[in-house]
């Protein structure tokens, strides 16, 4: 490559870098008054709701405020939090609240507290469920405690399927749940969480229930079946075999697959659906999850649903989905739980490792930027200039990579799988380096050294990044939650690792040194001096 | 280091992997990890006040609330972190708080009756200052609670023996490789290393009572076996091109995977110094809480130096003496008693 196409070559490949560090680092408002503002690809990218960013708006008041979130808002981390209270117990907040509410009616206000007053630990029980003890303290009867541990098991199951890391259940004053799930994702509304801690919360029966209408749906009528020669009631689950998320890219719906004998049912409640609409509705105790019409009869075990949202129905989040499907799924196999919860409060709950976190994650990598780059300078003086090509070709796309694959985010375990992705381009781009100096320092030409240095650890770069890739990817295809970002984004560092070192490293090698008369000067090589015998 | 007899000392290193890893195992069964860094019981206190709180006097309520509570706190002893969140209607989006705030303060070292007296205070302060006209809270529906939440773990959790699994199979696979491109002796012994180094970090995290997020030990393995196969193969690559010299073609596998470590030990220990370095940064520069979380990976980076260095090279002489000796069973042919003894004269 001569010297002109060189630094044409050089010049082009500068500007796009440039283009993509302004797409990835830029941020400004645009348009009339300011009125649009252009996103940078770091601010747009998901972040581990663990890593608080800043915190404030336009405006410099704080969410915390009680402001209403604006959509072109910095990403703030942290997420929401929900307590569940079963149904006929209070906190004592609501239990002081609705007992001044009676203030002026002294009748009403004793009726009240005779009913909710019964005090246990720092909640109020209804009567119904709580027994007196001979010292006048309440206790909750066995039942509410058996029905109870079933309802936390299945809250506890359900928020598992969901498969979000750090999502969190705790049970606060013994007989009531704390929900914590993360926000979904930076710089939307969160409208899909609330889909979540609704549906998570529903305990009871799971009903299928065929009508014209919503109100007219009869449910399916239970016989008797056979088992091991004694007749057992049927169950849902004798009619119903599970509900999974079906998810196609972004969007999702619930399938509910029915069995042999609820798909003869299904077919028989829907024969005359062509001459009048059915209406099937599923249930959870007495709150309906989804209704669906049809005006066909349905012969297929499958029945598939999504939001609905007044006389429409629209896709689920992928995330709804396996919310909606888990809380289904459960219900099938706990029919007998008639305790139901009611969410006592939301609240947002700051990011755990502070506002500061993801600032501080990106100032650490750039410290490892920088003594990367006094290292490269240092030993190998104008040859730097390759390494850094080459390492802003690898980083530049793994950025992007993360902010373009919807399962990845940014979080201190990409960093991570970064810093270490590039670390291994560091090192190979070292001794591919070293080696081109012992050959330059035998009395070798520089494009010679290149070439015989690069034969000569060829393999050794080839087998480093093919090992760690096959490491991330195969780890990723099994493992959940960060484990599978870390590993998948350790798999992707390094095939663009290997690809920068192998090939956009010597390319830029060659490229720079078109431009020096004094080749071993620039790449700080020397040759190797020789004794003279006379 | 080339001084060092690795041979003699690998008894000591299989004794000390083996209580190191059993007595994890046993620590692990009956304890499991120490997950202290999730904080599995919390206390928390809510101070709950709406906006109409700065309504009345100078407007800055929230904040004499807030300095009482603290106030209060502190002459208990009781140390704390503060956070201000927003409330929002059950039946609202997530987007829009409602009127209310939530000043929630995670205590340490607090029991319930002292809790439960700090609470009586806070009412009382509330109470005095709340009547009409002249209280400054008399626009504002403020309460206080306290609870003690415990963390309800997840068990089995998929996560983790889906991702113990997959760290397993990852590292087949990966060493598969590794046996395809530097033979069966060195493929098994990297596999040995491997998995020993996953064990041994998991086991000293058992051991020792580093405090860990629940979801962090996996990853600690996989920074293991990450710097382990790259330790690995540096070595593997060494001991290929030392076989392929031939001065070593004749020497007996230990020597040569001694003289192969003493070349190679100063890249070993260059490269997990490198890896650790990265750790090191990204978890001091990081915010306290990812301090805790990426600062024990290093275990993760040092553990296979050990391996690499003491039982890696050990176990791949053994087996690639085996794999010797038995190819030359194999290629030894029978010339019979009468050809052999013309030979030998």
């Amino acid at each position: 490559m001569n010297k002109v196409k060189s630094a044409i070559c050089l010049t082009l490949i500068t500007i796009l870098i440039a283009g993509v560090i302004f797409m990835c680092s830029a941020m400004f408002t645009h348009g009339q008054a300011g009125a649009s503002r252009y996103n940078n690809i770091v601010s747009m990218t998901d972040k581990d709701a663990q890593y608080g960013g800043l915190t404030f708006d336009d405006d410099g008041t704080d969410f915390a405020e009680g402001k209403a979130e604006d959509k072109e808002n910095y990403y703030r981390g942290g997420g929401f939090v929900a307590v569940y209270y079963p149904a006929g117990v209070l906190s004592e907040s609501e239990y002081a609240a609705n007992l001044a509410a009676y203030e002026n009616n002294d009748e009403q206000r004793e009726e009240y507290e005779k009913q909710y007053g019964n005090r246990v630990g720092s909640l109020y029980f209804e009567s119904d469920l709580v027994e007196k003890a001979t010292d006048g303290t309440f206790t909750p009867t066995e039942d509410f405690l058996a029905d109870f541990d079933n309802a936390v098991s299945q809250l506890k199951t359900r928020i598992e399927r969901l498969e979000m890391a750090n999502a969190r259940v705790d049970l606060i004053n013994e007989y009531a749940v704390r929900v914590y799930l993360p926000s979904v994702r930076a710089r939307q509304d969160n409208s899909e969480l609330l889909t979540v801690f609704n549906s998570v919360r529903r305990i009871g029966e799971f009903t299928v229930s065929a009508g014209s209408s919503e109100t007219d749906a009869t449910p399916i009528s239970y016989g008797k079946k056979e088992v091991n020669g004694v007749y057992e009631d049927e169950t849902i689950s004798d009619y119903v075999s599970g509900v999974s998320p079906y998810i196609v890219g972004s969007a999702a719906v619930v399938n509910v697959d029915f069995t042999d004998k609820g798909q003869q049912w299904l077919q028989e409640h829907t024969a005359e659906a062509a001459s009048s609409a059915v209406t099937l509705v599923f249930k959870i105790g007495e709150e309906t999850v989804a209704s669906v019409s049809t005006s066909e009869t349905i012969t297929s075990r499958t029945v598939q649903f999504g939001k609905s949202g007044g006389s429409t129905m629209t896709a689920f989040s992928p995330f709804e989905a396996r919310a909606v499907a888990a809380s289904l799924n459960t219900a099938i196999r706990n029919a007998d739980n008639s305790l139901s919860f009611t969410v006592g409060d939301f609240t947002f709950e700051k990011a755990q490792f502070g506002d500061l976190a993801l600032t501080l994650l990106y100032i650490a990598f750039a410290v490892l930027f920088v003594g990367m780059m006094v290292f490269f300078f240092v030993r190998y003086h104008g040859l730097a200039i390759a390494h850094l090509y080459s390492f802003l070709i690898y980083v530049l796309p793994m950025i992007v990579l993360v902010w373009a694959i919807p399962f990845l985010n940014l979080s201190v375990w990409t960093v991570v799988a970064i810093a270490l992705g590039g670390l291994l381009l560091s090192v190979c781009n070292v001794i591919s380096y070293e080696s081109a100096r012992k050959e330059f320092a035998l009395g070798k030409t520089i494009a010679s050294s290149v070439k015989t240095g690069y034969k000569k650890c060829f393999w050794l770069i080839f087998d480093l990044h093919i090992a760690v890739a096959l490491f991330g990817f195969v780890t990723y295809f099994i493992a959940l939650t960060q484990l599978s970002v870390f590993a998948f984004t350790l798999g992707l560092a390094a095939v663009l690792s290997g690809l920068c070192s192998l090939a956009v490293n010597r390319f830029h090698w060659a490229m720079l040194m078109t431009f020096t008369k004094k080749p071993g000067d620039f790449c700080n090589f020397k040759r190797e001096e020789v004794a003279d015998d006379e | 280091m080339s001084k060092i007899n690795f041979r003699k000392l690998l008894p000591i290193f299989i004794a000390i992997s083996c209580v190191v890893i059993v007595a994890g195992i046993v620590l692990f069964a009956v304890l499991g990890f120490n997950n202290a860094s999730d904080e599995p019981v919390r206390q928390i206190l809510d101070v709950r006040y709406n906006q109409g709180i700065n309504s009345a006097a100078d407007g800055n309520n929230d904040e004499t609330l807030q300095t009482f509570v603290e106030d209060t706190l502190t002459a208990e002893h009781i140390s704390y972190e503060k956070a201000v969140v927003p409330e929002f209607a059950d039946s609202g989006s997530l987007l829009t708080p409602d009127s209310y705030l939530v000043a929630r303060y995670t205590l340490h070292g607090a029991d319930e009756e002292t809790l439960a007296s700090v609470k009586d205070k806070i009412d009382a302060h509330i109470r005095e200052n709340s009547a009409e006209e002249t209280g400054i809270y008399a626009f504002a529906d403020a309460s206080v609670s306290y609870y003690t939440a415990n963390l309800l773990g997840f068990e089995p959790d998929p996560a983790a023996w889906r991702g113990a699994i997959a760290l397993a199979v990852g590292a087949i696979v990966a060493l598969a490789y590794i046996t395809f491109r530097f033979g069966v002796g060195c493929g098994v012994a990297g596999l040995v290393t491997g998995v020993h180094d996953a064990f041994f970090t998991l086991a000293l995290f058992a051991i020792c009572r580093i405090p860990v997020f629940g979801f962090a030990p996996l990853l600690y393995a996989a920074v293991a076996l990450f710097t382990s196969a790259v330790l690995w193969i540096f070595y593997g690559h060494a001991l290929r091109t030392n076989y392929k010299e031939p001065e070593f073609a004749s020497l007996p596998a230990e020597e040569v995977a001694d003289r192969t470590r003493s070349t190679t030990w100063k890249q070993t220990l260059l490269l997990a110094g490198l890896i650790a370095a990265v750790v090191l940064i990204l978890g001091l520069v990081g915010a306290p809480g990812t301090m805790n979380l990426v600062l024990p990976a290093l275990i993760g980076v040092v553990v296979p130096v050990y391996s690499t260095l003491g039982i890696g090279p050990a176990v791949f002489a053994a087996i690639r003496a085996k794999l010797d000796k038995r190819r030359a069973a194999k290629n030894r042919v029978y010339v019979g008693k009468k050809k052999k003894a013309e030979s030998e004269n």
